[in-house]
């Protein structure tokens, strides 16, 4: 194979780390503060995907007003899924919470592809913003959503340096080795290599070793 | 005999003599949903057989796609019989129920851990399936060939429902039997130790590795038997389903995951009856919210709920 290619998965791989870095920051911020598994959380940046789309594209308001305004509804959705969900089951079992918000990421992407069927949506723009990169489509959460929570926990849950190397580690193993072998090959490299990580290092990749 | 016992055993021979009472053109339809109802509690039992003792599973659809695809992938290459198929894709479960479950169980990944490794290896298994794609069709699936006549205990198909009803009737009873059993036996009071508190159960002289291995090895060895004749396979999809049709009836009670299977497969068919497929997603977006109000209001389900408030 030529080594350009390679090259080039190399770079694919950081541009994806940096989006999943991203997603990991959020999510670890809410394991860090609230100790509760948000398994939806990508599910509400895939609303905020939506809002911009809609604003942008549908509507014709500028970019950057789309995007505040994406950030507002972000912001409401998040403190509504808080009051009306977590909330009530703050001390229940945590296997309770984990169903509830399962059921929330259910609910937001039957809901998204009952709204606007499975159709991928995108913004014509070269801005390194996520809905520039990537468009998106009801089963955008159901992609990312298990990935960033097996980074949050590969990097140590609520350790914002431990999950930014370990974006960058899982995205060069999807990018290297979906081009190496396939794509499919490359996610289940990834998460082989995060099962395996579970076993050896539970506290993650930055924990000191028992 | 008490009157419990006396309705359980009215309910079975009318469940028994249903395939013969006249229907008409209906008859075919109405057995197809009770096999799915029968086949769908079978596989919630074993998933909550785990699930109570505080190993929630997101990956038993790993389990399930590795048992179907085994069976499917002999039959159709090999014109392997199921019936030896079978044994091998409950040996395929087994075996990575096992590789998975002894590290688990030894470094002790338990809660949200061993709800992700789940995860993560349900995920595995439906994209090596996707990336087998040359064999096993990838993710449009594949067939099951004919066995070229209407009846064929062979292949294991049989163009008459009924027989597949009282297999599935069978399966269903037998993991009932099981759960009784597990409930009864010592693993009752030492399993729930362990859900509690690990150490705690240790003290005890406890052999927790062995229990919890052998829960999972017997829920994953459960259902594949059960499986005959797959044409629903594996993914996080099929493992939510399962998880929601147990926690919506009660995860903690014996007839739970029957009720709520029936009442999950009644909302999905009511609903491709009332609007087709013009509503695409509309059962999966009120799943989503009927489980999300369960966990919060009613935690031990409708069922467990009901018997709880009798008590």
């Amino acid at each position: 194979m030529d080594p350009i290619f390679l090259v080039e998965a190399a770079i694919n791989g950081i541009l994806l780390g940096g989006v999943l870095a991203l997603l990991a920051l959020g999510l670890n911020l809410i394991f860090g503060v609230l100790d509760i598994v948000w398994i939806a959380y990508v599910d509400l940046v895939m609303l905020c995907m939506y809002a911009i789309y809609f604003f942008n594209v549908a509507f014709g308001w500028p970019i950057w007003a789309a995007g505040l305004v994406s950030l507002a509804a972000g912001t409401l959705l998040g403190v509504a899924v808080h009051l009306l969900i977590i909330s009530p089951i703050l001390t229940s079992a945590p296997i309770n919470q984990l169903l509830a918000t399962g059921g929330l990421l259910f609910f937001l992407q039957s809901a998204a592809t009952f709204l606007w069927t499975t159709d991928h949506k995108t913004v014509r723009l070269s801005l390194p913003l996520l809905i520039f990169q990537y468009s998106v489509h009801p089963f955008f959460g159901g992609q990312f959503g298990p990935l960033t929570f097996m980074i949050c926990v590969l990097g140590g849950l609520g350790n914002m340096v431990g999950a930014f190397i370990a974006s960058f580690i899982m995205s060069e193993i999807i990018a290297i080795g979906g081009v190496v072998i396939s794509t499919e090959m490359g996610y289940v490299i990834a998460f082989v290599i995060f099962i395996v990580m579970m076993f050896v290092r539970p506290g993650g990749i930055l924990a000191k070793r028992e | 005999m008490s009157r419990g016992r006396l309705l359980a055993g009215a309910l079975l021979a009318l469940l028994l003599a249903a395939p013969f009472v006249p229907m008409g053109g209906m008859r075919q339809y109405a057995l197809h949903v009770a096999i799915q109802i029968f086949i769908w509690s079978f596989i919630g039992q074993a998933w909550s057989l785990m699930g109570r003792f505080g190993l929630v599973s997101l990956g038993h659809g790993a389990f399930l796609g590795v048992g179907a695809y085994t069976t499917t992938l002999l039959w159709n290459f090999y014109s392997l019989t199921p019936w030896i198929g079978a044994f091998l894709a409950v040996g395929a479960a087994v075996t990575i129920a096992v590789v998975l479950g002894i590290p688990c169980f030894r470094f002790r990944v338990i809660g949200h851990y061993f709800a992700l490794v789940t995860l993560a290896v349900g995920e595995v298994i439906r994209l090596l399936i996707v990336a087998e794609r040359d064999w096993t069709g990838g993710s449009l699936g594949l067939t099951l060939k004919t066995a070229g006549s209407d009846w064929s205990v062979y292949a294991i198909q049989f163009a008459d429902k009924r027989v597949f009803y009282y297999a599935s009737l069978a399966f269903f009873l037998a993991g009932l039997w099981i759960w009784d059993r597990v409930d009864r036996s010592m693993a009752r009071s030492a399993l729930e130790a362990i859900g509690e508190d690990e150490t705690a159960a240790a003290s005890v002289g406890i052999h927790v590795t062995r229990f919890k291995l052998g829960i999972t090895v017997a829920s994953a060895a459960a259902q594949y038997i059960s499986y005959v004749n797959p044409d629903t396979l594996s993914g996080i999809g099929v493992s939510l389903k399962i998880v929601f049709a147990v926690v919506l009836g009660g995860m903690y009670s014996l007839m739970g995951p029957l009720v709520g299977t029936a009442l999950t497969t009644a909302l999905a068919e009511g609903l491709r009856i009332a609007f087709g497929l013009k509503f695409l997603g509309m059962a999966e977006t009120i799943y989503g919210l009927l489980l999300i109000i369960f966990i919060i209001f009613l935690p031990s389900g409708i069922y467990g709920s009901i018997r709880r408030v009798r008590s």
